[in-house]
Formats: structure tokens, sequence, C-alpha cells
């Protein structure tokens, strides 16, 4: 059986996107490049409900389709992968539980929004990323203060090495930037 | 490498520990009460299963007001490089609602690596700690994932501490979703209409079994196998046939080396709504189709404490293994018909019961299947 290795890796931020392993990355500028949620290469199926997601949650999701097409995955065929998801971030989901208390507040305490209250988890992100992408395999949060994605890498190896998923899903992603790593074996 | 449990500890809507828990449990009742700490008029449902006696008043958070006397015995016992795990949904985000209800400025007070700093410093650690969460599934996963760093020999051992509150911020969103039962929770009854929101906090200590013999400590019950999964189907229903959970307990199954046959009892997840109780049962008829095995959940007594309710639901059924006895489906007044020959109000006693399962599952389609040994 071969090491666990990274397929792929995929970033986004504020001005542009990534895809480490085939040297690619576009910025937004007026012509130089495509919005990765707006590239049907990415998205050939489109997001159910992202209009509702959260902006980690878009995040999340493209910085996973990146990584996915870098590592050569097939997007949007449709299939359940023994894939598993692991995420972390700085702030949990720190801005999402003030928008939604904020509109509870701002609505007389008498009605939540359940569209705002889904994303008051710190896994939600992840939930709608395995959701789009079908990944059935392990999904959780991981937040290490201090940590980053190394960290991240270690556990999904581990997870890999003892038969949780074939493959994993590392994910950092914040309002402002993500950043996704495929691993698992080179068949 | 063997993991066992080699201390453990709790506060529920029972009160103070294991056997003010595991007596609310065998009475069949719910320890619902009405909430009076922020008004529930708005909502359709005004019971929440609260922890009793807890000191009022000063700054200190709900969780951190149960979590501290659970704490405070084993501040200084715990050996240098003892990884905490927190798992919570929410944590301390009554000071989030504090804070915005008074127009304070943001302090982030409520952050989840905040709560791990002030649970190390109860401890007196200042070593290595993660939060982990999996929605409801979160303290299983923990422990799955303790279990597993000491499996693996990578540590030997782990406190997993895990918490959740009543809170005005999470009742009004499960009010939104119309998924909380004006009767209180009454998993896999016939006419069950959703949950009752709970709140909890425990502690669980996981060591290796060397480590643990040599350090002469007692073996309450042995972590065998652990196993997760997502239905990858929808962010607040769970997949109908229950696929998802199947695929949890068949890992758990296969890396404790054990068949459904040696199960002696299910503690299921068991919240009380429609969906997920059907699911659970779809999932259980398929493991179990050679062996019927009882089935039973704690959150028609308990309410579902959310991101504690699996390190709960794993101290009793530690409890039931020693005992013997599965404890009753608490609230339940017509057995479902798909539960029929699976949940009893009533406790039964089983001889020979030596490795049970606990399942949970929460949004987003997590699962995760404990097999715990005795």
């Amino acid at each position: 059986m071969s090491a666990v290795s990274i397929l792929g890796k995929g970033w986004i931020n504020g001005t542009g996107w990534g895809r480490v392993v085939q040297g690619q990355q576009g910025t937004y500028g007026e012509g130089v490049g495509i919005q990765p949620w707006k590239d049907p290469e990415l998205f050939p199926v489109p997001v159910k409900n992202m209009g509702r997601f959260d902006t980690v949650a878009r995040m999340t999701l493209c910085a996973c389709a990146l990584a996915m097409r870098d590592a050569g995955w097939e997007l949007g065929d449709g299939v359940k992968r023994d894939v598993g998801l692991i995420g972390t971030n700085e702030d949990g989901c720190l801005a999402a539980n003030k928008a939604y208390f904020q509109d509870y507040l701002s609505g007389g305490r008498v009605l939540a929004r359940a569209n705002l209250f889904v994303y008051t988890l710190p896994s939600s992100p992840l939930a709608e990323a395995a959701i789009h992408f079908g990944f059935q395999g392990p999904m959780l949060y991981s937040g290490q203060p201090g940590g980053g994605l190394d960290d991240l890498l270690r556990t999904a190896v581990m997870m890999i090495d003892r038969g949780d998923a074939s493959g994993m899903l590392a994910v950092k992603a914040d309002a402002r930037e993500a950043v996704a790593v495929v691993l698992g074996r080179i068949k | 490498m063997k993991v066992v449990v080699v201390q453990q500890d709790l506060v529920t809507a029972w009160g103070r520990g294991m056997e003010a828990c595991w007596a609310g449990l065998l009475s069949g009742s719910p320890a619902f009460t009405e909430v009076t700490r922020f008004s529930t008029k708005a909502f359709q449902a005004h019971l929440a299963a609260q922890v009793p006696g807890l000191p009022e008043g000063g700054d200190a958070s709900r969780v951190m007001r149960m979590l501290t006397p659970l704490l405070a015995p084993l501040a200084g016992t715990l050996p240098e490089g003892t990884l905490i795990l927190l798992a919570t949904t929410t944590g301390e985000v009554d000071l989030l609602e504090r804070e915005m209800m008074s127009g304070a400025p943001s302090e982030d007070q409520s952050r989840l690596d905040v709560l791990l700093g002030r649970i190390q410093s109860t401890l007196g650690v200042t070593g290595p700690g993660r939060i982990i969460s999996a929605a409801c599934a979160s303290s299983s996963v923990a422990i799955a994932q303790g279990a597993a760093l000491i499996a693996s020999g990578e540590r030997d051992s782990v406190l997993v501490v895990a918490c959740d509150a009543v809170t005005e911020f999470v009742y009004a969103g499960f009010a939104s979703l119309m998924a909380l039962d004006p009767e209180g929770a009454r998993p896999f009854d016939k006419a069950r209409k959703g949950l009752t929101v709970g709140e909890a906090a425990g502690t669980v200590w996981l060591m290796s079994e060397d480590r643990a013999r040599r350090e002469n400590r007692p073996s309450l019950g042995e972590v065998a196998g652990w196993g997760m999964s997502c239905d990858a189907n929808h962010m607040t229903g769970p997949s109908r046939d229950g696929g998802g959970l199947v695929r949890a307990i068949e890992k758990a199954l296969k890396r404790a080396d054990l068949r459904p046959g040696n199960i002696g009892s299910v503690s299921a997840h068991g919240t009380g709504t429609l969906y997920n109780d059907s699911m659970e049962l779809k999932a259980f008829q398929t493991v179990f189709s050679e062996k019927r095995v009882p089935v039973y959940s704690v959150k028609g007594s308990l309410g579902h404490t959310m991101g504690a309710t699996g390190l709960i639901e794993m101290m009793v059924a530690l409890k039931s293994m020693e005992q013997q006895v599965v404890p009753p489906s608490a609230n339940l007044h017509e057995v479902d018909p798909e539960a029929v020959g699976w949940v009893s109000q009533h406790a039964v006693k089983v001889d020979g019961m030596n490795a049970v399962l606990s399942t949970n599952s929460g949004f987003g389609g997590v699962n995760a299947a404990l097999v715990l040994k005795s």
C-alpha cells in the first residue's frame, strides 16, 4: 500500500485563487480570471442553496473544489465518495453566531431565522461541502490555538492510515481566505 | 493498544454525578422543567432539561459553572502531556448573548479557544488542547479521536471535556426549526414531535491500558471501537434509510473486532424528532438483522444536551454494563410501531452484557458510533 500523499491543494482569497500542484492561479481583475464559484469546471453542478450559505461555507466549498480539481478528481459526477473532511479556522463560527443572534434581537426576540441558525456550528461549512461533493467519511472541526493547517494535515494522514476514510480533505477556511488539501494514496 | 476509561464525572439535569443520573434514568421520568431564565413565550415549547443548583450571578458562563466542580478535583493530577479535547457546539454563547443584549463592545469572550483556555487554566495545565466540534456528535467524535491517538501510541493520556448549556440562543434556534416537542421529548414514541433542549457537562479521562496498569488506575471500561461517517445528504435532516449510521456502526464493530451478535444493548441518539428516530431504527434493523438488541434513549429524561450528549451517553452505557441493566426510554407512552420489540419504557435486566454500542448523529448528516467493553 502506498504512503498517504498530498494529491491536490487549492486556495482562494479576496483577490484570487490557485491550484498548487498544477501551478495554476488567477486573479479577479477584469478579464484576468474567473471567480471560482462561477467556474463551470469547478461547479459543473450548481451548488444547491449557495445563496443562503454564509461566507465561510462559500469559501470552504470553493477551496475544496479547487483542491479536488488540482488533484484531478471528477467534479459534479454525483458519485458519493469515502472521503472525510477535517476543518479549522481562527474564529470557529463567531461571525455566524453574531449574525444569527443580531437578527433575532432585531426581530424583537420573537422568531429566529433557521437559515442563520444552521451556521452557528463550526462544522456547518464542512457539512455543506460534504453534501455538495458527496463526502461520506468522517466530518469534524478541529480547532487548536495557534494551530494551522500542519496540525490538520497530520490528523488527516492518521485518519487515512487507520482506515477512517480512503481520502481526506483538510480545510482551513475563514471569511477572507481558505485553503484546502486533498490527501490520499496514489493509485 | 487498548484504550481504557480511568476517571469520569458529569452533571446533568438530575444533578451531579452518575448515581443521581442513573437513579433519574431508572425512574423513567423526564427531568424537564419550565424555562425561566429567558422568555419562551414566543416559542412552541417551554420546557428544558436544566442543571439545578448552579450558582447564579457573576461573570462566569453557564458551561463554566457546570464544569468548574468537575474540573477542580482533576487540577494537578493530570500527567504532563495529557491532551485536552474540548467537545462542544456553542460553548459559552451566553457570554455573547449578554454582550449583544447590553450593547457592550465585543470582546469575543465566547470564542471556543477562549473556553479551552479557561478549562486548561482551571485544570492547571498548559499542555496541548484541541476543540472538536461535529454538531451533536461532537463528544463521541472527540472520544473517537482521543481513543485513536492512544491506540496508535501517539498519546497515552487524553482528557475529553464536553459541555453545552440551555441558552436563549440555542432554544430560539431549535424553535425556528420547529424541532421542539411542547410536551417534552418522547424518543421512539408514536406521537413524538421533537426534542427538548438539555444541558450537561462531563469529563472522561482516557488512558492506554499499559499506563493505567502501571499507575494502578481503575479501568471503568474500554473504548474498543469507533466509527464516523457523513450522510452527505441534507443539512438538518438525516438520510431516511440510515445508511450513514450503518457505515459508522460497521466501522466501529470492525475496529472492536466484534460482530453485531456480541453487542448487548444500544444507546441510541434518540432525539424524539420524527426523522432521527425513524432513521436510527432502520439502521439498527439493518445491523442487528439476525438478533434484536435492546435500544434506549436517555433524551426523554436528560434532554438533548447537544455537544455533551455523546459523552454523557457513553458514561451511562458503561454504568449500564456495570449494572447489567438497560435503562428505560423515559417519557415513552406508546411505542412507535417501528420500534416495537426494540425499545421499552421499563428497565431490562440483561445478563452477560460486556459490549455495548452508543451512537450519535447531528446536523450536516454527521454520524458517530462507539463500541464500549466492560
